[in-house]
């Protein structure tokens, strides 16, 4: 039986090297473990709040701070590009690497495009922009969407 | 957790009904924060941090309020 942790090491590592979410059956080739397997470390890691599954799916919607889909906050760093749902998830991207970087987003209000730049390891700029937490902590994985 | 050009437009957005005013951070909260949350999740030996462990991460940058608060 695949162990969570080498499910979950996979995964990371489709992101970052592949730019995407992996697939239950491609974690499964690469640990020589079977599908189901895998897939059941994909739900025990859901149930953990570590990845998110698409709702009704066994397909990985979000491994934080990476999102498999086209979302609001566009990461660049060199010749690579992700997607993260929020700003904590953009720039975690960049720190989780420790690469610099840029994030490209709109502002909510007036629609006009934002750009954070990460350079030598610091923030470039970016003085007045604010992030915005609508939802208290404890309740953040109630709608992880949402949130 | 959205990003706005300034205060000013964080006010303005909130006027519209069904928005509520939470907590801001300044983008060097931020970036702190970011780092220091997902370091080292790709990586074998990462685990999940309990609440308690959240929270110090929270309080490292400096956010204190009971908005941040996961321990009952």
């Amino acid at each position: 039986m695949s162990t969570s942790r080498d499910v979950r090491v996979e995964i990371y590592r489709s992101f970052i090297e592949d730019g995407r979410a992996p697939t239950g059956a491609d974690i499964a080739r690469r640990l020589d473990v079977s599908t189901a397997n895998v897939i059941a470390a994909f739900h025990r890691l859901h149930k953990d709040d570590v990845i998110a599954l698409a709702p009704g799916t066994d397909l990985i919607w979000l491994a934080h701070p990476f999102c498999a889909l086209d979302a609001p906050f566009r990461v660049r760093s060199g010749s690579d590009r992700w997607d993260g749902i929020c700003i904590w998830d953009a720039l975690g991207i960049l720190g989780l690497l420790q690469r610099d970087g840029t994030v490209a987003t709109a502002c909510p209000d007036c629609g006009d495009g934002l750009t954070v730049e990460v350079r030598d390891g610091q923030l470039v700029g970016s003085e007045d922009l604010i992030a915005h937490y609508g939802v208290p902590a404890a309740r953040w994985y109630e709608d992880v969407g949402h949130t | 957790m959205l990003l706005f050009r300034s205060e000013e437009h964080l006010g303005r957005w909130l006027v519209k009904p069904g928005r509520q005013r939470g907590e801001t951070l300044s983008l060097d909260q931020q970036w702190k924060l970011a780092q220091r949350w997902f370091a080292g999740r790709h990586l074998p030996g990462w685990q999940k941090r309990d609440a308690a462990q959240a929270e110090e991460v929270f309080r490292s940058v400096g956010l204190t309020s009971d908005f941040w608060r996961l321990v009952s």
